[in-house]
């Protein structure tokens, strides 16, 4: 794709009372050329990876193309056709360098359409002494169905070496009254205007906290914030729109229950008992369903670790995998939909946001230093484990490290904005590294016992499926091994002295003043 | 991308037309295209209406990173840009000689702003000298007007011989019949004993028509002014014919 030219847009701030042509330097002349009417659908995913990235996705008829988003006629790619009625994955679109652009932004999210709107254009030739096109120069008015006014807006654009001609035209019409240099991007209007322009909140969010509030105010706003985030993904799990939509929302659910359990004392026991079973619960509803569903993105993955002979022979173990996928689905949208869901949520919601909660033992205590205290406990739990490690390690004993390296982690995250963030950064990249091993064992773990049970509950069990199914849980067992090999590296690469030394300066007991 | 030149030792054998109205072709079939004017009497250039900018100089332009590219203008043809020529071109001889590697330093400058085209074509000032032998050696196709007359075929001839003793290949050369006049017997009967002759000769021929003539009125090139003209539709055979060389 071809960077955006040098085009120079004006708003239409006032409605015109002189034609264009009176600002127009006699060098040159202006004519009217062809007229054009459009109507355009911008496409995005859920968390709009497509805008973050400067781009759009655009579809006319059945046509889409990929522009820049901050001027949409600026150089665009064809994406091709796709289906015009249903959420897009980069899978839909016909092979070629759009579709890769899409794979890299979309990834497992699929594309929704977000705005629509029609633009009239009317094209205007700017032409020199020697009657030679140097501009070309855009009216166009936009709008949106059920928006305000529309969006009229001027943009000229030079040709390949006429780039000082049309600063000087532009110059004149900066002249104009009614005319005021820059515009809102079209894409971005739209979405604005259509009440769209506010990407969701993330899970990943670093939530902001402060030093001095308390254990309390701290756990509260977590929570009350991850509800917020969970409640969003509601429609689209309802709808089945993608996958992520249900994993970031369980994440969001696994953030609440892990800082209730990480950070007690917030509130009296037996309230923080009944929120954690509470939130258990509403995570279980979903876990079948997210479990298949990593099985299913994955398909092609366990394809290729079997030779080609034998890969047909998981075909019935995924055919299976689907048809139990389609009846979660429907039981987990019953629930999102049911008065129950919506009314528990809602009485979470109610009791997080209460003007005095009950407090536990505590609650007054600064963040900071119990954010601090539970780290530092966690972080000597870790290097216990580790350093008792050995080869003849049972594997219970390194799903405790992993255990211990996942709170681990969650403290840091949660309670990041407390300390500075190169220093947070720095550690939870190290962790990070330990934890990939530890998680690619569990994982393997994890899926051999899923895939072993499949091949005991199945009924009447080809020969092909088992075949391929126990050449699957073959191969997860050497990750497995491998995984398991490389964890006393790992940890011995998270346990450097450096690392060690930045722990301690930014969770040592708080004699000295805050950060 | 490649590279094709339209040259001829004369003038006034329908070079820059035909160079103007294939590249006009090149674009509308959707290839970017980059016309280069390499005739200091800038013809090309003014039937594009494209003025040089006022720093352009043959010296700068073979010497200097930055001069090709910024003299580059976009057409009012869609996908169609060209590097008009200056007066000072007249001085490219003297300016090569004056170089190292004065042979190809016009391959190189038309490799490095071939970059961004899927083809480039050149308008040769009608001259046997270093600028000719520059653009031998850049042009993978030579196409080469030939009006049919009995003056017209020495002065190919002469061509070939020159190319034979240079040591440039013969079969970069692609002679085709130009400004053909039905009317006159001498053209008719030069024009056959070509076609006998001379193996390499393009199948197309451009008839004489003061539509094409009138380009010059008109600073157009026909196939914009006048698509459905014999010329035209004859241009852009000679475009297909030399695409699928």
């Amino acid at each position: 794709m071809t960077d955006p030219n040098h085009a120079i847009h004006w708003q239409f701030t006032d409605e015109p009372d002189a034609s264009l042509e009176s600002f127009i330097s006699p060098d040159y002349t202006l004519r009217a050329d062809e007229e054009l009417s459009d109507s355009i659908e911008l496409y995005d995913t859920f968390d709009r990876a497509l805008t973050q990235a400067g781009l759009a996705l655009l579809r006319r008829d059945r046509r889409f193309q990929i522009a820049f988003a901050d001027d949409l006629r600026s150089g665009s790619i064809e994406a091709g056709e796709a289906p015009a009625e249903r959420p897009l994955f980069w899978r839909d679109f016909p092979k070629g360098d759009a579709r890769k652009v899409l794979r890299r932004h979309l990834g497992l999210r699929a594309a929704t359409s977000l705005a629509s709107l029609q633009r009239r254009s009317q094209l205007h030739l700017l032409r020199n002494g020697d009657e030679k096109i140097v501009a070309r120069l855009w009216s166009e008015s936009a709008s949106v169905p059920k928006g305000d006014s529309p969006l009229q807006s001027l943009s000229l654009s030079p040709l390949l070496g006429y780039e000082e001609d049309a600063e000087a035209i532009a110059q004149g019409l900066d002249q104009a009254p009614f005319l005021t240099r820059g515009v809102e991007p079209l894409g971005h209007w739209a979405l604005r205007a259509s009440g769209k322009e506010q990407a969701p909140l993330s899970p990943k969010q670093a939530i902001r906290l402060r030093p001095d509030q308390t254990v309390q105010e701290a756990v509260t706003e977590i929570a009350s914030f991850m509800i917020k985030v969970a409640r969003q993904y509601e429609p689209g799990i309802v709808e089945d729109i993608d996958s992520e939509f249900l994993h970031d929302y369980r994440v969001s659910i696994r953030k609440i229950r892990s800082v209730l359990s990480l950070i007690t004392g917030a509130y009296p026991k037996a309230e923080a008992k009944r929120l954690k079973r509470a939130f258990r619960d509403l995570a279980a509803a979903t876990s079948r369903l997210r479990d298949l569903d990593v099985y299913l993105v994955d398909e092609d993955r366990y394809r290729s670790l079997l030779p080609p002979a034998l890969q047909d022979g998981l075909d019935r173990m995924f055919a299976d995998f689907r048809k139990r996928r389609s009846r979660e689905r429907g039981k987990v949208k019953r629930h999102f939909q049911s008065a129950a869901y919506r009314e528990e949520m809602a009485s979470h919601e109610d009791w997080f946001a209460q003007e005095r909660l009950p407090k536990g033992a505590r609650a007054d205590r600064p963040i900071l230093q119990i954010a601090a205290k539970e780290i530092r406990r966690h972080y000597k739990l870790v290097r216990r484990r580790g350093r008792e490690l050995s080869r003849f390690t049972p594997d219970e004993e390194v799903h405790a490290l992993r255990l211990e390296c996942k709170k681990l982690r969650y403290l840091l995250e949660l309670f990041s904005s407390l300390f500075p963030e190169g220093d947070i950064k720095a550690v939870e990249k190290k962790l990070k590294g330990l934890q990939n091993t530890l998680g690619s064992f569990n994982d393997a773990a994890v899926q051999s016992r899923f895939l072993s049970d499949y091949l005991v509950q199945a009924k009447s069990l080809d020969r092909p499926t088992a075949a391929a199914v126990g050449g699957v849980v073959a191969e997860l067992h050497r990750a497995q091994l491998e995984a398991r090999s490389k964890v006393a590296r790992r940890f011995a690469a998270f346990d450097q002295a450096a690392t060690r030394r930045r722990f301690h300066k930014l969770f040592k007991r708080p004699d000295s003043p805050s950060p | 991308m490649s590279v094709i030149a339209c040259y001829s030792s004369k003038g006034g054998v329908g070079k820059t037309s035909a160079a103007v109205n294939l590249a006009y072709a090149s674009a509308a079939s959707g290839y970017r295209t980059l016309l280069v004017d390499l005739d200091q009497q800038a013809a090309a250039s003014f039937y594009c209406r494209i003025r040089p900018p006022k720093r352009l100089r043959a010296k700068r332009l073979l010497g200097e990173k930055d001069s090709g590219p910024r003299a580059i203008r976009e057409t009012d043809y869609p996908g169609l840009h060209l590097l008009p020529a200056h007066r000072s071109y007249r001085n490219f001889d003297a300016v090569l000689d004056g170089m190292s590697r004065s042979k190809k330093r016009l391959a190189t400058l038309l490799k490095r702003l071939g970059k961004d085209y899927d083809r480039v074509i050149l308008d040769s000032p009608p001259t046997l000298s270093r600028v000719a032998e520059n653009i031998f050696q850049a042009a993978s196709t030579l196409l080469v007007p030939v009006v049919p007359t009995a003056l017209s075929t020495r002065t190919f001839e002469q061509l070939k011989d020159f190319f034979q003793q240079s040591g440039h290949a013969p079969k970069k050369l692609r002679p085709f019949l130009s400004m053909v006049d039905r009317r006159k017997r001498m053209h008719r009967e030069t024009a056959a004993a070509l076609r006998e002759s001379e193996g390499r000769l393009l199948q197309t021929a451009i008839p004489y028509s003061a539509a094409v003539e009138s380009m010059g009125a008109r600073r157009e090139p026909l196939l914009h002014f006048a698509p459905k003209h014999p010329s035209s539709q004859a241009f852009r055979e000679l475009w297909q014919e030399v695409e699928t060389l």
